[in-house]
């Protein structure tokens, strides 16, 4: 499979991930909806502003359940007190994973469809908010809501699974359990999703690929 | 279908940006990451999570001069970091310094200096469990709540951070220890963080990030924050004092180096005075009760007006015995002598509480204002034997339970174990003369009156409550 031409600018886009309707030029930041070998831009995305996070478009990793992911795609999340990234792990086989940066800890995080039937998720979908402290359990774990925030999207880039056009919003609640695992839930204007995983230190995922910062050399374990 | 790997240049490092209130320019080293930045200028917090720079607090203090400047980088178990960020901060009694380290590999990490303790702290990701009231439990391990749970107020804050962060900014903290080890939690209305606290030394330290990283801190203060829990700095030409003598830092280490400086100033001073360095030296033998040596000798040269003259005595090698010295010294012109007198002692023996030794073999002398000429140096020497009354005399018939056949071995020299006299037994004495000369004792007492006040301080410190 060749690379599409940007609709808008010409130039080259390449494809990450074959399983991702979405993709953002590098060039002029033209978001692109890929149908087959057709390209449509669709709007435009924010230009990422400068960050120096360790990950980029094509490093590779491990994922904790031991398939190997390449990451194929980028948003970055702004809201009154900071940012982070989400960057997308693309999995064998079109599955995708989620890789969430913040303050220099990274969360590795699955879509759970299975949780939307939940009667508080179900609230959540029907506009309703959900307060701090509101506890969900899920495999046999206790979930506490412990942050809950309207964030915009301040960038994004590679291949998505959703539309990130400048101005996008989302309402964003993460929920902590005390050995460290993960639940994220998202309401977006397309509806509701929830991600669940756990904080994970960048090492334990074997990339190879990260980003080459000025002045500064991969430590050992990372190499 | 995916990119094949390829070498790329590397990517910029630090963004920058102006500061709004002084112009300076300030690179942001965790670009990205960072929400706040106190301007490393003029103290003013900056609110860079946007692009366009905003003031959040304006601060026009005297920025800080710091034991680990920011900017500086150093290798701590195995990960090279960068100190972007200082908070200067008080609770329980006490303030402490907080460095926030940088990799954009590894994160952040937290470096703690409290009475001259440092600390590296990693933030938790999973919570530890509660027990009880005074227990937690994490990753199998229990650790005790330390303490009361305190209030802690950030003071002051230099450097960039992922929060904003301001002076003033209050947190409730408790500390729950294990061993060396501690957990810290800090928590407000909106979160709850916990940090890993383990023990560096600052000999760690200060190879990690310089020779100043074994220094204790400069204490300078400043105007402080809007913090009510901090009581307000000394104005004017004490700004720089301590406003509290037994909790600010850094007075102590001012106190030491002061102290060090008077003397070293007066260790050159006295060097100088003492003169050069013509020695004479010899070796006296001394029979144990015996009648006594003399010795006569000389010449001892005085070149200056009036000098200190030093005399060393060694006594070379003996137990039990103790040396009776009178010397002289007596000037060849005018037959006046300067007396002076020494004891070289030295015992040792077993007790109920093992064994023990005393007393000091040599002696040194010290003969002051002695006036230009040339001298003659008199020895008198006695030396005596000391018996230990508590030694266990043990009869040559009584089995010794030391020896295997319950008697004493025969000595092939002496096979019918006669008493015999051994001859009289000799203590070798050497004495040094010097003209002049360093005067060890008086210098010794400047040392304890002038670094005994901060050492007494550091001394009630580190025996008082520590605090995270």
């Amino acid at each position: 499979m060749s690379d599409l031409l940007c609709p808008q600018c010409g130039a080259p886009v390449p494809l990450r991930s074959a399983a991702m309707p979405y993709a953002v030029c590098g060039h002029c930041q033209s978001v692109i909806l890929r149908e087959g070998d057709a390209a449509t831009r669709i709007g435009e995305a924010a230009s990422l502003p400068f960050d120096v996070s360790p990950i980029e478009l094509g490093t590779r990793g491990t994922a904790p359940d031991g398939a190997p992911f390449t990451v194929a795609g980028r948003v970055r999340w702004g809201w009154g007190d900071g940012a982070w990234n989400e960057w997308l792990l693309a999995l064998p086989g079109g599955g995708y994973a989620w890789l969430g940066e913040a303050m220099g800890q990274f969360q590795y995080l699955t879509e759970r469809k299975d949780l939307l039937d939940h009667p508080l998720l179900r609230d959540v979908a029907a506009g309703g908010s959900l307060p701090l402290g509101a506890v969900i359990e899920l495999d046999g774990r206790i979930f506490t809501a412990t942050d809950v925030k309207r964030a915009t999207c301040l960038g994004s880039e590679g291949d998505l699974p959703f539309a990130t056009p400048i101005g996008l919003a989302i309402d964003s609640i993460d929920f902590r359990e005390p050995l460290g695992a993960a639940l994220s839930i998202q309401r977006d204007p397309d509806g509701v999703s929830a991600y669940a995983g756990a904080y994970i230190d960048l090492g334990a995922l074997k990339p190879k690929g990260l980003r080459q910062i000025e002045g500064w050399t991969l430590p050992e374990a990372l190499r | 279908m995916t990119d094949a790997p390829k070498p790329q240049a590397a990517s910029p490092s630090a963004r920058a940006i102006t500061c709004p209130s002084c112009g300076g320019t300030i690179g942001i080293k965790a670009a990205g990451y960072t929400v706040s930045v106190a301007c490393l200028y003029c103290g003013t917090v900056l609110d860079v999570a946007h692009d366009d720079v905003r003031i959040i607090a304006e601060y026009h203090q005297a920025v800080a001069r710091l034991d680990i400047p920011l900017g500086t980088r150093g290798t701590l178990f195995g990960v090279e970091w960068e100190a972007i960020g200082w908070l200067e901060r008080s609770g329980a009694g006490a303030v402490w310094q907080e460095y926030l380290l940088f990799n954009p590999y590894a994160g952040y990490r937290w470096l703690v200096l409290s009475e001259g303790d440092w600390q590296f702290g990693t933030m938790l990701t999973d919570r530890p469990e509660t027990v009880s009231d005074e227990v937690v439990r994490w990753r199998g391990n229990g650790y005790e709540l330390d303490d009361e749970p305190y209030r802690i107020a950030t003071r002051r804050v230099l450097g960039e951070f992922y929060w904003r962060v301001r002076a003033g900014d209050q947190v409730d903290a408790a500390v729950f220890t294990r061993g060396r080890e501690q957990l810290s939690c800090e928590w407000n209305a909106e979160e709850t963080q916990w940090t890993q606290m383990v023990p560096l030394t600052g000999r760690k330290v200060g190879e990690a990030f310089g020779p100043k990283g074994t220094a204790g801190p400069k204490g300078k203060a400043g105007p402080k924050g809007k913090s009510k829990a901090a009581a307000a700095a000394p104005q004017g030409p004490y700004s720089s004092w301590s406003d509290r003598p037994f909790s600010a830092q850094g007075d102590v280490r001012r106190m030491l180096g002061w102290g060090l400086v008077a003397l070293v100033v007066m260790l050159v001073v006295m060097a100088t005075l003492a003169g050069d360095r013509a020695g004479m030296s010899g070796t006296m033998q001394v029979e144990v009760d015996g009648g006594g040596a003399h010795g006569n000798y000389g010449p001892v040269t005085v070149n200056r007006a009036t000098q200190m003259v030093t005399i060393r005595l060694e006594g070379q090698g003996f137990t039990n015995k103790w040396v009776n010295v009178q010397l002289s010294l007596v000037n060849r012109a005018t037959h006046q002598a300067i007396p002076a007198e020494a004891t070289l002692e030295h015992y040792s023996g077993t007790d109920s509480d093992g064994d023990w030794s005393d007393g000091d073999r040599d002696a040194t002398l010290h003969l002051y204002d002695v006036p230009r000429g040339s001298y003659n140096l008199l020895i008198e020497a006695r030396a005596h034997d000391w018996h230990d009354p508590n030694a266990i005399t043990t009869s040559s018939l009584m089995p010794d339970p030391l020896m295997p056949n319950g008697l004493p071995t025969p000595d092939p020299a002496n096979p019918w174990g006669l008493a015999v006299k051994p001859p009289p037994e000799q203590i070798a004495m050497r004495f040094v003369v010097e003209d002049g000369g360093m005067d060890w004792p008086l210098f010794s007492t400047f040392a304890v009156l002038i670094l005994g006040v901060p050492c007494v301080i550091l001394i009630y410190r580190l025996s008082g409550g520590g605090q995270r």
